[in-house]
């Protein structure tokens, strides 16, 4: 019996103790720290974490958010690209998938100009969160004065990059003074917590020249910054360097027509006034080639910036350059070259770059720029040396220098001549300045086919002096009975083409800008009332 | 859906409104496809189970066996189960008791693909088939219709081009691609129990939930899905590990025959851990090759993984007194501690208290002529606070940088904005009720109020999304909500004897009030909004007035009270507002010359409440013999549905099949149509049916009485049975979701893929079964 009992309280004692050692286990169920993620406290403790920011960085404008997900390649990684084609007439949607923006039935919810502003926008504050991170590595003596400041050119390029690009689809050009003058809010300093969103949610938007001025700012202290050139450029085009500063800025005083200052700035990356160019700051000259920049779109000395995408991270099926142009096996085919291009007398019958239209099995035509339908893998172009010497064309002739216009305009279109020495355009072939402004344009839209340049030349030319765009073009109705019949170069565009539903719009109509989208119209009260003129808040 | 005649008709209409050819032709040799006919069957399910139980004065053993093979209402929908069962108890002394428990089951999942808005998924291809185009094609390679130049899509047929968006040929889908699911789910736990003297006891027990879940998806080279992948697998190795330890300290004891002491004291602990690993390939060398994924098969690979977990740790200590089964008084004190939480708000303490009398045992009671009537009569009320421990996602409070990729580029980016301040949500429930039975235990009942409120409630806060910040939300306690309302159960036997009739009827009010949000502001969602006074997430849309009869427009209700109309087909050289809102004006309904707008921010508007304000169940068993009938029947009310599915994919306005319901579109001033669909226009679907927002023409009453069960047993005689040394043999067939009433149109009132919203879910399954239970 007191045996019995005895056993009994040594078990109720063991057990009682058993009891206090595991409270040990309320730490381990209680006091968690995740193994998936980063605290933020830690996320620049290391060089190696910077390096890994400065990436996350990049990958905001390759892959921002869409409906929730992060996929479909907004705003670099592909949709800067086929929102910039699907805008123009250069190219042609055959499905529903673009038809918002094809047919410019937009509103303040539809996907397209939504997630391009959302994933813009995230891209900014991501970009600032990595400024700030960065400055207190450098200053925590984490990674050198140096480093930090390659890394922060970086990041004022990518910034600069993403508010340019709103500015085209959302703000009107510097010379038509409609809608307010809106530009963009300027956000320069990461949004963290609560207490900077109530500070956020102070800022309006500023002008189109202020916005101007900030982009040029940015880009201004980001080639400041690169002593020489940029620390991080082991992976070369897809990595921001000097060189990619100054090709944006050619691009962007462009677009703010200071010709001036376009000459200026391709001055350093294209000194000579003769063929062949070619650049002091980063090697820069064109291919023999024009397919080589796509073929070997990760080493080619024509690229000066692109973005990077490969077989395991791109804009997907629902996205990816190759997966919604190409007719090759796997490829969705959804957009095509238009007869208005393929068709055009500017673009000779052998030029090369008519290898870069493939013909799949159906009536179409389409852009093959992009090869790989099924690995998606190819980088997304968004600055060629082609392009500089095009904009440094352009500007020169503006300011009255014919031969150097004509110079770079046959720089770039001679590669690609069956037979240059013939075929070369020659000062007596145009009339007037005018004559010759179109022939670089129409170089533009032959040369940057399927690279989404066409809306960021449609919106800069809306109200031009010399060849305005003026508005968003008349576009084709094109079924999949059409033929091949239709495109056969030189023949006329016959207007029965042209979808009754696609008419030209002026670019004094609402449609000409995307409204600011319906997400900040409910959250963001500054915002909403300064929607662009007519779409309503 | 439409049929062959009717679909040629509004597609091409949709193409002529806006002056173009349409594409669709009806096929000469009279091809008419009703897909559904392909796509749905009749459910049927197998369930049998084998069980035995025994045992001694110190030993008691239960076991069971069961299968179940459901063939499901979708075409190649299968399911397959085993699962095992086993109890055992041990008295192994005078005052120790241990116990073991183990249950096991294994299915196997053929499934289909169902995901919102996903091309591939059988509720977004399904309604959208071409009606005058063939299932099948002998004279294509894959035997199935699929079109010859664009091989990804349905094959177009005589149309002149193909299905929009290139959609897969759904029954090829689901006879060549592959959505596997197979789990394995454990689960058991032991425990040991010690009395140290009478009325103290000492029990700590273990429980183990582990689940393994695999999901294999095949997507054939040849057509759809898989097409731009030329193939692709897919293969998902996750596992859910929960454990949970107890120890309970018990005493409980009467003294002097009337003093009813109990007093309890517990330790818990949780954990919940969760992690995967996955492997995607794609551009598969051969078909064949498409079983398992097979080394060096395939082009491109892709590998993934990760792991989170949470936990939770509690102390509590409870007392109850009664004095003589007469009156009841209970406390308790709780401390919880949960890993969700940063650490200075991370445990909390919460309150309880109970009072209950039972009138029925006073004296005066018993004696009074009422008092014979009732058996039991309890009047009980009480006050409890508790944690909400289902916060979303294991860490919202921290920031935190999570992996990211930038092409070949590994880095990392903040991917939430962290809330040190986040705390414990909390509700408080006063509750008071009055409980009895009567007429010899032949009736029961249960009536009671409550009031529960929830405090600092954990929601996601909606940030402007030109902020940039992850998700564009945060995590915070930003309100409190209130729920009040009765609830009613009757149960009792109206028949016993040879022929019995149980029936229980439960039925609950509910009234849910948003009572304080921080800073008063509303917080928006895509269908639902959840504002101060108003019911949690009450449906937020556009009041739809109807259609203009003179130009077939879509006309709304603004915010203050004044209508407009979407100029569709507006053309601003005749002067009039070309595809945006113009002003209607009731009394010149052709004029479209004033610019006006649909604001999201102003002409928004409550269009009902998402949650029930009323719901129960009605449950009827009856038994003669060896025979058993069950009758379970549900219904809930009081609340709207958004029906996406209508809005989003029966009305939809691309080169893809609609709805009956698009019949009813405005033609002409002398065929307005329902006034519900206005003249339609191809690739206008958002701005006539506000796409991606709610309408109120599409704002139902989500009501419903269902049947939810229906079975008929029979058991073998018992004297038949013991010879062949078994206890009992019962066999069954039963049916389960067989009748559904409800005005709502969609397919199920009760399926919501959003909240508030059913876009192209799926209905619960109906399902006939039969089965064999046999029990030794």
């Amino acid at each position: 019996m007191l045996k019995n009992k005895i056993v009994k309280y040594t078990t109720g004692l063991f057990i009682s103790v058993a009891a206090l050692f595991f409270t040990a286990c309320e730490k381990e169920v209680v006091d968690l720290e995740p193994v998936d993620r980063l605290s933020d406290i830690t996320a620049y403790a290391t060089p190696e974490r910077c390096e890994l920011s400065v990436v996350g960085a990049y990958d905001a404008i390759q892959c921002g958010i869409y409906n929730g997900s992060y996929s479909r390649g907004y705003p670099f990684g592909a949709a800067s690209i086929l929102q910039g084609e699907m805008r123009g007439e250069y190219m042609i949607n055959t499905a529903s998938f673009y038809d918002i923006t094809y047919s410019s039935t937009y509103t303040s919810s539809t996907a397209n100009n939504q997630y391009y502003w959302e994933a813009s926008f995230e891209a900014i504050n991501r970009i600032n969160t990595v400024i700030r991170g960065i400055e207190g590595a450098v200053e925590n003596k984490i990674i050198s004065d140096e480093q930090g400041k390659s890394y922060k050119g970086e990041l004022l390029f990518l910034r600069a990059l993403t508010y340019h690009s709103l500015l085209i689809h959302f703000a009107y050009p510097v010379n038509v003074g409609l809608n307010n003058n809106y530009g963009l809010p300027l956000y320069l300093t990461a949004i963290n917590t609560p207490s900077e969103i109530e500070e956020a949610l102070k800022t309006g938007r500023s002008s189109v020249q202020e916005t101007y001025l900030q982009v040029i700012k940015d880009l201004d202290d980001a080639e400041s910054l690169f002593a020489n050139n940029n620390l991080n450029s082991a992976n070369g085009i897809t990595r921001v360097s000097k060189g990619s500063v100054i090709a944006l800025k050619t691009r962007v005083y462009l677009h703010k027509r200071d010709w001036q200052k376009v000459i200026d700035e391709t001055k350093k990356l294209v000194p000579g006034t003769a063929a062949p160019f070619a650049s002091p700051v980063g090697g820069y000259r064109l291919e023999a080639s024009p397919a080589t920049p796509f073929l070997s779109y990760s080493s080619n000395t024509e690229s000066i910036f692109s973005v990077e995408n490969n077989s395991d991270d791109n804009a997907s099926v629902n996205g990816a350059m190759s997966a919604m142009m190409s007719a090759r096996a796997g490829g969705r085919a959804l957009v095509t070259t238009s007869p208005t291009l393929y068709n055009t007398s500017y673009w000779k019958a052998d030029d090369k770059r008519r290898s870069l239209v493939y013909r799949g099995s159906t009536n179409y035509y389409y852009c093959d720029k992009y090869q790989n339908p099924q690995s998606r893998e190819e980088y997304a172009p968004i600055l060629r040396y082609a392009e500089v010497l095009l904009n440094y064309s352009e500007a020169a002739l503006r300011s009255g220098n014919s031969t150097l216009a004509l110079a770079l305009l046959n720089a770039v279109r001679n590669r690609s001549l069956a037979d240059p020495e013939a075929q070369a355009y020659k000062a007596g072939d145009f009339a007037d300045t005018k004559a010759l402004l179109e022939a670089i344009l129409w170089e533009r839209r032959i040369e940057f086919q399927g690279e989404g340049r066409r809306w960021e030349d449609i919106q800069r030319l809306a109200n031009d002096d010399l060849s305005p765009s003026g508005g968003i073009p008349a576009k084709i109705a094109f079924s999949s009975n059409a033929g091949t019949t239709y495109f056969v170069v030189g023949k006329e565009i016959d207007p029965g083409w042209f979808s009754p539903s696609r008419r030209f719009i002026p670019y004094t109509d609402r449609r000409f800008l995307w409204p600011i989208p319906v997400n900040d119209l409910i959250r963001n009260p500054v915002l909403a009332a300064q929607q662009n003129d007519g779409w309503g808040n | 859906m439409l049929n062959a005649t009717e679909f040629v008709e509004i597609a091409n209409e949709k193409y002529t409104n806006w002056g173009a050819a349409g594409p669709a032709v009806l096929d000469p040799s009279g091809v008419d496809t009703d897909w559904n006919d392909y796509i749905y069957k009749t459910g049927f399910q197998q369930t049998h189970t084998l069980a035995a139980s025994g045992g001694t004065d110190k030993s008691q053993y239960y076991a069971s066996l069961g299968y179940t093979n459901q063939e499901g209402i979708i075409r190649n929908n299968t399911q397959e189960r085993f699962s095992l069962s086993a109890k055992l108890t041990q008295t192994a002394t005078k005052w120790l008791k241990i116990g073991l428990n183990a249950q096991a089951s294994k299915s196997k999942l053929e499934g289909v693909m169902n995901e919102e808005n996903s091309l591939g998924s059988i509720g977004f291809a399904s309604v959208r088939m071409l009606p005058n185009v063939s299932v099948f094609n002998p004279d294509d390679e894959t035997g199935y219709n699929i079109d010859a130049t664009n091989r990804k899509a349905l094959g177009r047929g005589a149309n002149k081009t193909y299905i929009d968006n290139g959609i897969q040929n759904i029954i090829w889908a689901m006879d060549n691609n592959v959505n596997r699911s197979q789990s394995l789910h454990l689960n058991g736990g032991g425990f040991g129990e010690i009395t140290f003297t009478k009325g103290l006891t000492l029990r700590t027990q273990i429980g183990i939930d582990y689940t393994s879940l695999r999901d294999f998806t095949l997507w054939n080279p040849d057509s759809g899905d898989g097409y731009g992948y030329g193939g692709l697998m897919m293969d998902n190795l996750a596992t859910f590990y929960n454990w949970n330890w107890q120890n309970i300290l018990n005493f409980n004891r009467t003294f002097d025959g009337v003093h009813n002491l109990d007093l309890t004291a517990v330790q818990e602990y949780t954990h919940t851990d969760y992690e995967y690993l996955y492997a995607d390939v794609t551009q598969l060398s051969d078909k064949f090759f498409t079983k398992h994924i097979i080394s060096g098969t395939f082009g491109d690979k892709s590998v993934g993984g990760n792991q989170t977990y949470n936990g939770l740790a509690s102390y509590l200590f409870r007392a109850n007194y009664n004095y003589d089964s007469k009156y009841y008084i209970g406390g308790s004190i709780r401390r919880d501690g949960l890993s969700k939480l940063p650490e200075n708000t991370r445990w909390g303490t919460f309150y309880g208290g109970s009072v209950a009398w039972r009138i029925s045992r006073e004296s005066f009671w018993e004696q009074s002529s009422v008092g014979e009537l009732f058996s039991d009569l309890r009047l009980r009320a009480s006050a409890a606070t508790v944690g909400n421990s289902d916060l979303s996602g294991n860490f919202p409070y921290l920031g935190t940088y999570s992996a990211k990729r930038y092409g070949a580029q590994t880095g990392i980016a903040w991917s939430n904005m962290g809330n040190d301040q986040l705390k414990w949500e909390s509700t408080t429930t006063y509750d008071i009720g009055l409980d009895g039975s009567l007429l010899k235990g032949r009736l029961s009942f249960e009536a009671a109020y409550f009031n529960k409120n929830t405090n600092n409630l954990v929601l996601e806060v909606p940030t402007p999304p030109t902020f940039g910040i992850p998700g564009n939300r945060f995590y915070d306690n930003r309100g409190k909500i209130k729920n009040t309302g009765f609830e009613f159960t009757i149960g009792g036997t109206p028949v016993a004897g040879d022929f019995t009739w149980r029936t229980d009827l439960n039925f609950t009010t509910v009234s849910n009030k948003v009572v304080e949000l921080v800073n008063h502001e509303p917080i928006i969602d895509r269908y639902v909004i959840t504002e101060e006074g108003k019911s949690f997430r009450s449906i937020y849309g556009y009041e739809f007035y109807g259609v203009n009869t003179v130009n077939g427009n879509p006309i709304w209700v603004k915010g203050d009270g004044s209508l407009v109309q979407f100029s569709t087909f507006g053309d601003s050289q005749a002067g009039e507002v070309e595809y945006y809102y113009a002003v209607y004006d009731p009394k010149n309904p052709s004029d479209v010359s004033k610019e006006s707008d649909l604001s999201p921010t102003e002409d928004r508007k409550i269009l009902g409440a998402s949650l029930p304000t009323w719901y129960g169940g009605f449950n009827n068993t009856f038994t003669y013999k060896g025979f058993d009938l069950n009758l379970f029947l549900r219904f809930s009310g009081g609340n709207k549905i958004m029906n996406a599915s209508t809005q989003e994919s029966l009305l939809n306005m691309d080169f893809s099949n609609n709805g009956k319901i698009a019949l009813g579109r405005w033609q002409s001033p002398d065929k307005p149509g329902n006034g519900i669909i206005p003249k339609i226009g191809y690739g206008d679907a958002q701005v006539l049916f506000n796409q991606g927002a709610s309408d109120s023409r599409f704002v139902e009453d989500a009501s419903f009485l269902k049947l939810a069960n229906l079975s008929l047993g029979y058991t073998l005689p018992a004297n038949f049975v013991s010879k062949l040394n078994i206890a009992k043999i019962r066999v069954y067939a039963q049916g389960q979701n067989l009748l559904t009433f409800t005005k709502y149109s969609g397919l199920d009132p009760e399926t919501t893929t959003r909240t508030g919203a059913d876009w192209d879910g799926m209905p619960q399954q109906r399902i006939f079964s039969f089965g064999v239970n046999v029990t030794f």
